[in-house]
């Protein structure tokens, strides 16, 4: 009986070494897509490098970076899923990146929104344990690379005409301000979404005040402005 | 008994070599790698207000272009003073190739190229290299708004083609930045007013600012300054 109940626990104990094993080696599979915390086994970067920016050479052009520099990570091996969305690269100072995988070993990191000009950058590459940085200094704000402008002035362009759109929409009136006379100045204030009105005249002379308030909110009511929405905002200027 | 035994034998046969193969395949391998019209007035003097003059006729001649709708950004029409001739842009796409759109820094680059004062070119097509180029250039007249303590004495010296520059975060590339011609300035001696400028590449061909007691309102970014 002796006999037996050892080699029972004998066979129960390699079972369990067996089992244990078997989810041991699991976490470490690269392969695994049902893991939740990647350990980036075997895994090392074995090359960062500064992407050549495709910019044409201007004459003040140094060897400097442009202002959407990417910066291209080689690892040396294939990495998962999970291990892609767990990697971690912070540029700093901080900008907003595109991450985008060539494959599934190289990775380009690319700045969406243009770098400072003249500044020292640093790129962190982290994984589990292990650390990688790259760095660079970018050119100056006279040497930017005209692809590098085109770039940052097509949405500079994109983003003034938005506002100027949203401003006639929202205000149909607005190019029609300011009215403007010897007697009066009447503006909107975009800012504070307030009609501010100075009229120019002695305080003491009231009807006059009057007659011009009275002009002043016709004038405005004739162009589409609901001065209830709008109220004016009047101010009296001793000339 | 037998048949739990034999159960457990099983079991361990099963798992056991599966779980050392799995543990084989981590071992670590690393590699290494290592003739055109002519201009406004014929003459190319450089003036301010032979900037306007040719600004007035690129503004005219402006249309919408077809990346953003109702945009004006299509250049077609070539203007030229006879050494200088507006570059084709068919606002078909974001490039500066003939295709691609006439931002608002064209125009600037354009009307002050066409009145005879050379200099600005593609490498200023971003308002804020233009506008750094503008404070050092010879020949050109920067004057600063926003840093300036006395901004009477500003606009004063502001003249109609002057190129007035807005940037959200002066001298730094945010993508929010704006250029434009000034068309007219009209300030009263109470310092009230209004700056009304000529725009390309956005929804309107113009723009208009009203100036209190010599503060300019209504900008989308922060004024810096003039250039003429």
């Amino acid at each position: 009986m002796t006999k037996y109940l050892i080699i029972i626990l004998f066979l129960v104990l390699i079972a369990g070494t067996g089992f244990w094993l078997l989810f041991h080696s699991n976490t470490s599979n690269p392969n695994n897509f049902n893991q939740n915390v990647p350990t980036y086994h075997d895994l090392t970067v074995t090359s960062t490098k500064l992407t050549t920016p495709q910019a044409s050479p201007l004459p003040t052009q140094t060897s400097r970076s442009g202002l959407y520099q990417a910066v291209t990570i080689n690892f040396s091996r294939d990495l998962n899923t999970q291990e892609k969305a767990g990697l971690q690269v912070t540029v700093l100072p901080s900008v907003e990146t595109e991450k985008k995988w060539l494959d599934n070993k190289t990775l380009v990191v690319t700045p969406t929104e243009p770098l400072l000009a003249s500044t020292a950058y640093k790129e962190i590459i982290s994984f589990g344990s292990q650390t990688t940085s790259i760095g660079f200094t970018t050119t100056d704000v006279q040497s930017v690379p005209i692809e590098d402008q085109v770039k940052i002035q097509s949405q500079a362009d994109k983003n003034f005409g938005d506002w100027q759109l949203q401003v006639i929409t929202n205000y149909p009136w607005y190019k029609q301000l300011p009215l403007q006379t010897e007697s009066y100045f009447v503006y909107f204030d975009l800012d504070t979404k307030t009609l501010f009105a100075k009229i120019y005249s002695n305080p003491s002379d009231e009807s006059r005040i009057i007659i011009i308030k009275n002009e002043v909110s016709s004038r405005l009511t004739a162009l589409g402005v609901d001065l209830t929405t709008f109220p004016i905002e009047w101010k009296v200027v001793n000339p | 008994m037998k048949k739990v035994l034999f159960v457990l034998l099983v079991i361990t046969l099963i798992f056991a070599p599966t779980a050392m193969a799995e543990t084989v395949k981590s071992n670590p391998v690393t590699t290494s790698v290592g003739n055109p019209p002519t201009g406004p007035t014929g003459n190319s003097s450089g003036s301010d207000s032979e900037v306007l003059s040719w600004d007035q006729k690129i503004n005219e001649a402006l249309q919408v272009g077809s990346v953003w709708a109702g945009y004006y950004n299509r250049m077609t029409t070539p203007i030229s003073n006879g050494s200088y001739t507006t570059p084709s842009r068919q606002g078909l796409d974001q490039g500066t190739g003939p295709t691609g759109l006439y931002w608002c820094t064209n125009s600037v680059i354009d009307s002050y190229n066409l009145s005879g004062k050379k200099g600005l070119g593609l490498e200023h097509q971003a308002v804020v290299s233009m506008d750094a180029y503008w404070q050092t250039a010879p020949g050109y007249t920067y004057v600063s708004y926003l840093n300036s303590s006395d901004k009477k004495d500003s606009l004063s010296r502001v003249k109609p083609g002057y190129a007035i520059f807005f940037e959200s975060s002066p001298g730094v590339h945010t993508s929010h930045e704006h250029v434009a011609i000034i068309k007219s300035i009209n300030i009263n001696s109470r310092g009230d007013g209004t700056i009304e400028t000529l725009d390309s590449n956005s929804s309107t061909k113009g723009g208009k600012y009203p100036v209190d007691q010599y503060i300019v309102k209504g900008t989308p970014y922060s004024l810096v300054g003039f250039g003429g």
